[in-house]
């Protein structure tokens, strides 16, 4: 999802692209056509994070869809026949479209095929003079010229900006999973709300340029690393969500109510930790510090619950419990990694 | 429900709500070149000429083609609004879309001064931009508007063919907002339906690559290479959640009540699959995990049977025979587990934690 800023910086350098392009074709093209403002409008909204690998491949599917239309363009003179492809082609497209709507960005490559293929179609194609094949070259230079110079991606920047706003997320939801599990009051409503930020976020926000193969291969490795284990993260705090919502019997927490307590302390203390060290502070994170407390919870569950694992199973209480206790654990070395991926 | 056994072979399932609107888009097609090719009301070809009698300064598009263009862009472009939105007045922005884009269109074509049309094309560019880039789930047409625009820009025109190409455009609306609106109000009741069938496609795809991961099938990529196809995965499966809940919450309030116990019940499911997953990091020895293939091959095929069911839209008693199988599936890993497995494997907590998330995970399917 777009923030306020990047909605001004992409629809300036649309704006930009689009005027570029006119005072061009207005001065220089000898053709006086659209496609060369055209292409700079389709080239200049390349996604975040790979701009000229998108650009690129965009180019070359126009120019693909331009080259077919001059073979096709003649079989389709009659209407009966430009019916019958368009009929096909449009089922085809609103087909994909609406199969990949979910998640799909905003942009979404099946309008913009229709769009090339319907106006290739609808007037004579292009590529039969050189102006407009000049015009088509020259649009799509500007198109990713602007891209690329106009507001520069700095995905270290904005990978990091993504990260803390996810990062303050998954510990208020954290928070409050422990808050629901010890009882504590007022628990019951905080969970289902921030469970909804991690899911906006997670869905909306996520820095899908990270998969991509065209990405920066310098940032690229940091970046899927964090990503791969900040995915375990949600996965963790998801399933921890299940347990929580357990109703455990207060006699079963007691023992174990002030080391949870410690423990949700602990992990907040380590993503502000990460949290810090992502804004570029230098700090030092000493992995005892954020073991003992663990150690400890683990310690009392042995000495207060049944280790034997066919005595575990009778009671929902009981497995609950160890499994409530293996995600604590898990999500802190978890978080540990990653403290540890961004001091070096 | 539309689904054959080919269907359901094909490498691409096909599912009601892309089906749907794909014939609906059809049908908008045909009815625009039914307006184009039989009925009076442009009289000019959709074709300028052949392609070997291309006039040398060609810079307009024909009479018919802003028919054809505005139509046809504009039947995709509000699928977002209308998967996002309960309500029925969001169909009206079609015909919203296609007045504002045949007010721009006859305004652009007669303007012949060059600075007043870059000055014009940027404004639209912008406010278009910020329209799409604030309120995209209603203002993602607003791209394909601003694209009329910049055609008629460089196609000037006199004032009547100028004003024939509004009325085209308003007409073009008009042969998407009817068929849109019978649309909506046939999928209304069904959207709940489809979107559900949506969620539990995704859902067995997590599925399959959780039981991929576990070792069902071989295992040809690197570690992190598989993480990320797995997160993507899930990722999508949450787009799919939250669209679901979000037409719930939405949905007739008398059923309230029945709803908010769904979305508990959707958000509980996705949760165990969640902890179902995390077996994929938790077991180090993944031989472990080989030696109790039959078993999770027949846990893994009752659950796809179950999703397919789900996803269909069947009664929840149509999958009561397939949790059964499930049960046993899951006592038959269970008792593997307890003759063989606990001795061999140093993590028998976490084999323990996953037979007991099956188990929990079949209890919510009985719900």
């Amino acid at each position: 999802m777009l923030n306020t800023t990047d909605i001004h910086k992409s629809t300036l350098r649309v704006s930009l692209a689009v005027c570029l392009a006119m005072i061009i074709t207005h001065y220089f093209s000898k053709t006086h056509s659209f496609w060369m403002v055209m292409m700079a409008f389709l080239l200049a909204q390349a996604e975040f994070g790979f701009p000229l690998r998108q650009s690129l491949q965009r180019f070359f599917w126009i120019v693909l869809i331009l080259f077919l239309s001059v073979y096709l363009y003649p079989l389709l003179e009659s209407v009966k026949y430009l019916l019958a492809f368009m009929s096909l082609m449009m089922l085809v497209i609103a087909y994909s479209y609406a199969y990949i709507l979910p998640n799909a960005g905003g942009f979404h490559f099946a309008l913009l095929w229709l769009m090339i293929i319907l106006l290739s179609l609808l007037m004579p194609a292009p590529f039969t003079t050189a102006g407009y094949v000049k015009d088509i070259l020259v649009g799509a230079a500007i198109g990713m010229g602007v891209r690329l110079i106009i507001y520069p991606d700095k995905p270290d920047f904005e990978f990091s900006k993504r990260m803390q706003l996810l990062l303050k997320s998954l510990s208020a939801y954290f928070s409050s999973l422990m808050d629901l599990m010890l009882h504590e009051a007022g628990s019951e409503q905080a969970p289902a709300f921030n469970r909804q930020q991690v899911e906006d976020l997670w869905v909306h926000d996520f820095p899908a340029w990270v998969y991509v193969k065209g990405f920066n291969p310098r940032l690229k490795a940091g970046q899927y690393y964090f990503m791969v284990h900040l995915g375990q993260i949600v996965e963790i705090l998801f399933a921890m969500n299940h347990f929580a919502h357990h109703p455990f019997e207060q006699a079963l927490l007691t023992p174990f109510r002030d080391m949870l307590k410690d423990c949700k302390q602990r992990t907040q203390e380590l993503i502000e930790t990460t949290l810090a060290l992502l804004e570029g502070k230098q700090l030092t994170v000493s992995q005892n510090d954020f073991i003992e407390d663990i150690q400890n919870l683990e310690n009392t569950f042995q000495a207060h619950i049944p280790i034997n694992l066919e005595l575990l199973g009778i009671s929902r209480d009981y497995i609950n419990l160890a499994a409530f206790i293996c995600y604590i654990k898990e999500l802190r070395m978890q978080l540990l990694q990653l403290a540890a991926t961004m001091r070096r | 429900m539309i689904t054959t056994s080919l269907a359901k072979q094909a490498l691409i399932p096909l599912q009601p709500l892309p089906l749907h609107h794909a014939l609906c888009t059809f049908i908008i097609t045909l009815l625009v070149f039914a307006c184009v090719d039989y009925f009076p009301i442009s009289q000019v070809s959709i074709f300028q000429g052949s392609i070997s009698h291309i006039p040398i300064s060609h810079t307009s598009i024909s009479q018919a083609s802003w028919l054809i263009l505005s139509s046809l862009l504009l039947s995709q472009a509000g699928l977002r609004m209308e998967l996002k939105v309960h309500q029925i007045w969001p169909v009206f922005f079609y015909l919203l879309y296609g007045l504002l884009a045949a007010v721009g269109v006859v305004v652009m074509s007669l303007y012949r001064n060059f600075g007043l049309i870059m000055v014009v094309i940027f404004f639209t560019t912008t406010l278009t931009g910020y329209a799409a880039g604030f309120k995209r789930t209603y203002f993602f047409a607003a791209w394909v508007i601003n694209l009329l625009f910049i055609l008629a820009a460089f196609s000037p025109v006199g004032f009547g063919l100028a004003l024939q190409r509004g009325y085209l455009i308003v007409i073009g609306s008009f042969l998407v907002f009817i068929p849109r609106l019978l649309f909506f109000l046939y999928q209304r009741p069904r959207k709940l339906f489809y979107i559900r069938a949506i969620f539990y496609h995704r859902l067995k795809a997590v599925y399959q690559l959780i039981f991929y991961s576990l070792g069902l099938s071989p295992r040809f990529l690197k570690f992190e290479r598989e993480e990320s196809h797995f997160q993507m995965a899930w990722r999508n499966g949450l787009a799919a959640l939250q669209l679901l809940k979000t037409n719930l919450a939405d949905s007739d309030p008398q059923v309230d009540l029945t709803r908010e116990a769904e979305i508990t019940h959707l958000n509980q499911i996705w949760d165990i699959t969640m902890s179902l997953a995390s077996l994929r990091y938790r077991l180090r020895d993944d031989s472990v995990l080989k030696m109790g293939q039959n078993e999770l091959q027949a846990i893994w095929q009752m659950l796809s049977l179950i999703w397919d069911v789900l996803a269909q839209g069947n009664e929840k008693n149509l999958i009561s025979p397939y949790l059964d199988r499930l049960q046993i599936a899951i006592q038959g890993l269970e008792s593997f587990y307890q003759s063989t497995l606990q001795t061999v494997t140093q993590e028998p907590l976490v084999l323990v934690l996953f037979i007991q998330d099956l188990y929990a995970l079949k209890e919510k399917l009985e719900l």
